[in-house]
């Protein structure tokens, strides 16, 4: 290809790219439903009403599950047009969509499921019928994860019928409250290496035996769950995969979408957010812009979040070109969840002692014609600035902490 | 297992006394339940709590002799500790760190003041500390406005002198700590001047029940209590003014940085807790085979926590201990000790949840609640680049 033609090449794929970013920024903007937007630019957690009610314009529009294959309803898009719907996703104030549904068990079944799994599961997925939860950690296995102990016994009842009993506990489970199902990592076999007595099951959380304890997060409302599985009946036909191979496939799970991992689109919101909050709001009779102490943090948050895209990019321009990228990926999920919880530093520093305020309505509800107005107004980020940053310190936790990421590079990309 | 007391500026018997006594109070009576209950509670602090701490002495700590005070700022600064450790909830900061060394000074015949022609005030700021040192009456200082941020002398809240020598006070005031529970609120109002001049301020003991005063009170997110106040055409008589009119600036910005210098030590106490918890946890957690504590970066870790603190710990003694200094060393020790001990505080309470992983992300045990404590502290009274800035404004040039 000659250097003129591979010019033009670029430059009419960047026009498509150009008018398929509008496209998408012109339907967030129409379909996103008001209500759930201003509740993810204010920092309110969106309900299980509001999700329903995007997914359900996405899953019209043909969009909700763009990564998978045409026939259970993905979109054929390029890995560019992958990045930018995303972007314009989150730049529009979608909320998350169920990650743990269309990213995870979704995916899962796709390579693992049988047909009858298939054709139950995903339809319900796609049609925003089902909503998953993830039933990994245990109290006593977190990091260390092969060494779970809920513990799975295949049975056989009178009428020939197969099951397996299921005894133990999960816990950190986001979103168990609003799951109708939840896909399990349990111990089937005791006498081999940890890693090879693990199986993967899907458990209604209906079953008799399955209940909720809600973990009230350090920002004050309940954000995960433990999950108690007390001999919970399920059927054979839900294990995925062989008996004792749910290892292989959780692990197969950390190759989907790692470059999302970075959380690119999530900290250039963020950083919008933190600009408009720069140039509005006042200190010592001058915008904070006009700061040399907030102007300083603010570009440096930049330079970095700049960098980080840049580096994104090149791994994305990499893949394109057919290379399979490796565990040196790991290297995003580690600068990009730091990188979250400085922005949300700063944007306290910036909002000020205002954010030492508490306000638990605030975090759930917008405010409405029959809230009563308070003494003294504050910035509308204000209310939820402090335990939205308090939320981002589980970034660099759940997973796969850290820690676990410097190991994973030391030992898989550096070979020490 | 706790940390080695802090070897601190004092030797005195005394001292000593206290410091056992507190200590010992905070391990067996201030635990994490009894701690959860009171926050749970709708004042958000137990008023027993309050009343044990008036019976031993620690709402007298630093207050002048003739009002039933008793010990220094270096006596309060052991229970601050002790406090910071058990992450109290209850206003001992807004009423023994802020409100005491400012009515302490606007109180006539206060050392260095000139209060002698104030008149009916003569013994209203004397009375107000006499009776919060018993525990019966709770005070609280409505210096801050929302425009202002951290700069407590911008202040629009306006006080008018009324025909009949009486004042009217019309503003409002937000993050006024412990402010809910207070039975008189101290409030500063502008006489005269400009929005953020310091000169024209006078400090107006105000009734919680004054006319025209509306109160909202609310939790941080910390679990210390505050309020948002509102004040129209609040009516008072001419005795509610404390000291001379218009000039209350300095001995308010001194009562804030007793309040910051307490503040700091603390988050001292805090971050001893946070340390003391971690270093617990990484023992006892196994993960591969092996306790956290068995990783050498865990351990590294630890040991820059334990630098951190006992260098927040330095500075933040340093920064009593010139409490009584000239106003502009006072003002210098207490900015390098927050301008330390912000920073430091936060990056310790988020080690420590990190460090503990996902438990450390609920409010279930205690580490949770240290590090929105130690967030919360370092916006409280100036932020790092609040008192920063105030070093390089007094540098002389």
């Amino acid at each position: 290809m000659s250097a003129a033609t591979h010019s033009e090449n670029t430059r009419s794929s960047a026009a498509t790219l150009d008018q398929f970013r509008a496209e998408v920024r012109a339907f967030v903007a129409e379909r996103l439903p008001e209500q759930v937007r201003e509740k993810v630019r204010l920092g309110v957690e969106p309900n299980k009403a509001d999700m329903i009610a995007w997914e359900s314009e996405l899953r019209d529009r043909g969009w909700l599950v763009p990564h998978w294959p045409l026939e259970w309803g993905g979109t054929g898009w390029s890995p560019a047009q992958r990045a930018v719907f995303q972007e314009e996703m989150v730049l529009g104030h979608s909320p998350e969509l169920g990650g743990i549904t269309f990213e995870m068990i979704g995916p899962v079944l796709l390579r693992y499921g049988t047909e009858a799994q298939k054709n139950f599961f995903l339809p319900k997925m796609t049609g925003v019928e089902h909503f998953w939860c993830q039933g990994y950690s245990e109290p006593e296995s977190g990091s260390d994860l092969a060494s779970l102990r809920t513990r799975a016994v295949r049975t056989r009842d009178a009428d020939g019928s197969e099951h397996y009993v299921v005894q133990g506990s999960k816990i950190w489970t986001s979103g168990a409250q609003y799951a109708d199902w939840i896909f399990c990592l349990v111990r089937t076999n005791t006498e081999v290496r940890q890693q090879e007595g693990i199986s993967f099951l899907l458990i209604d959380m209906t079953s008799p035996g399955v209940s909720l304890r809600p973990i009230v997060g350090i920002h004050g409302w309940p954000l995960f769950n433990q999950v108690y599985l007390d001999n919970v009946k399920v059927p054979i036909t839900n294990l995925v995969g062989e008996e004792n191979q749910g290892w292989t496939i959780a692990k197969s799970l950390l190759e989907f979408e790692r470059l999302n991992l970075a959380r690119v689109a999530e900290n250039r919101r963020r950083l919008a957010k933190l600009r408009s909050i720069g140039e509005t709001v006042e200190e010592a009779g001058v915008t904070l812009f006009e700061r040399p102490w907030f102007r300083r943090r603010f570009s440096e948050l930049e330079v970095r979040l700049e960098t980080l895209a840049a580096t994104v990019l090149r791994f994305r321009v990499r893949a394109q070109s057919g290379e399979r990228l490796g565990p040196e990926t790991g290297m995003l999920k580690l600068v990009g969840s730091q990188l979250i919880q400085d922005i949300a530093v700063l944007t306290v520093d910036a909002l000020g002692p205002q954010t030492l305020a508490w306000d638990r309505e605030a975090h759930f509800e917008l405010p409405g014609p029959d809230t009563e107005p308070p003494l003294i107004e504050r910035h509308p980020y204000a209310p939820t600035a402090s335990s939205r940053r308090f939320v981002t310190r589980g970034y660099t936790i759940a997973g796969g902490s850290s820690e676990i990421q410097h190991e994973l590079l030391a030992k898989q990309v550096l070979g020490l | 297992m706790t940390t080695a007391p802090t070897p601190t500026v004092d030797s005195d018997d005394h001292q000593a006394m206290l410091r056992d006594a507190a200590q010992r109070y905070v391990e067996r009576d201030y635990t994490f339940e009894s701690r959860q209950a009171a926050l749970a509670s709708p004042e958000g602090f137990s008023g027993e709590r309050w009343q044990a701490f008036a019976d031993m002495g620690w709402l007298a700590l630093g207050l002048p002799e003739d009002c039933g005070g008793f010990g220094d700022a270096i006596d309060a600064a052991i229970v601050a500790q002790a406090l910071g450790r058990a992450m109290a909830l209850e206003p001992w900061l807004a009423n023994v760190g802020l409100c005491a060394p400012l009515l302490a000074a606007l109180r006539p015949g206060a050392s260095g003041s000139a209060l002698a022609a104030t008149g009916g005030a003569a013994d209203r700021a004397a009375d107000l500390l006499t009776r919060m040192a018993t525990g019966e009456h709770r005070l609280a200082l409505g210096s801050w406005e929302p425009q202002g941020r951290y700069d407590a002398f911008d202040v629009r809240t306006r006080a008018t002198l009324m025909a009949d020598g009486g004042w009217r006070l019309d503003g409002a005031k937000t993050l006024v700590l412990g402010g809910a529970a207070a039975d008189t609120l101290l409030i500063v109002a502008r006489e005269s001047g400009q929005p953020r001049d310091t000169e024209g301020l006078s400090v107006f003991a105000v009734p919680a029940n004054a006319a025209g005063l509306r109160r909202r009170g609310y939790p941080s997110y910390d679990g210390r209590q505050t309020a948002d106040l509102r004040l129209e055409a609040v009516a008072l008589p001419a005795s509610a003014r404390l000291g001379l009119g218009g000039a209350a600036w300095p001995a308010i910005e001194a009562a804030i940085d007793h309040a910051t210098a307490l503040a700091c030590i603390e988050a001292v106490g805090t971050m001893q807790r946070v340390l003391d918890t971690t270093r617990d946890y990484t023992q006892q957690r196994r993960q591969f085979g092996k306790t956290l504590a068995a990783n050498q970066v865990i351990r590294h870790r630890l040991v820059d926590l334990f630098v951190a603190i006992e260098q927040a710990g330095a500075i933040s003694e340093a920064a009593v201990a010139r409490l009584s200094d000239s106003p502009g060393e006072r003002r210098r020790a207490v900015s390098l000790a927050k301008a330390f001990v912000s920073p430091a505080a936060r990056r310790c309470g988020e080690e420590g949840v990190q460090l503990h992983g996902a438990i450390g992300m609920t409010k279930e045990v205690a580490i949770g609640h240290a590090a929105t404590r130690l967030a919360g502290l370092s916006n409280l009274l100036g932020d790092e680049a609040w008192h920063l800035e105030r070093l390089e404004a007094d540098r002389p040039r």
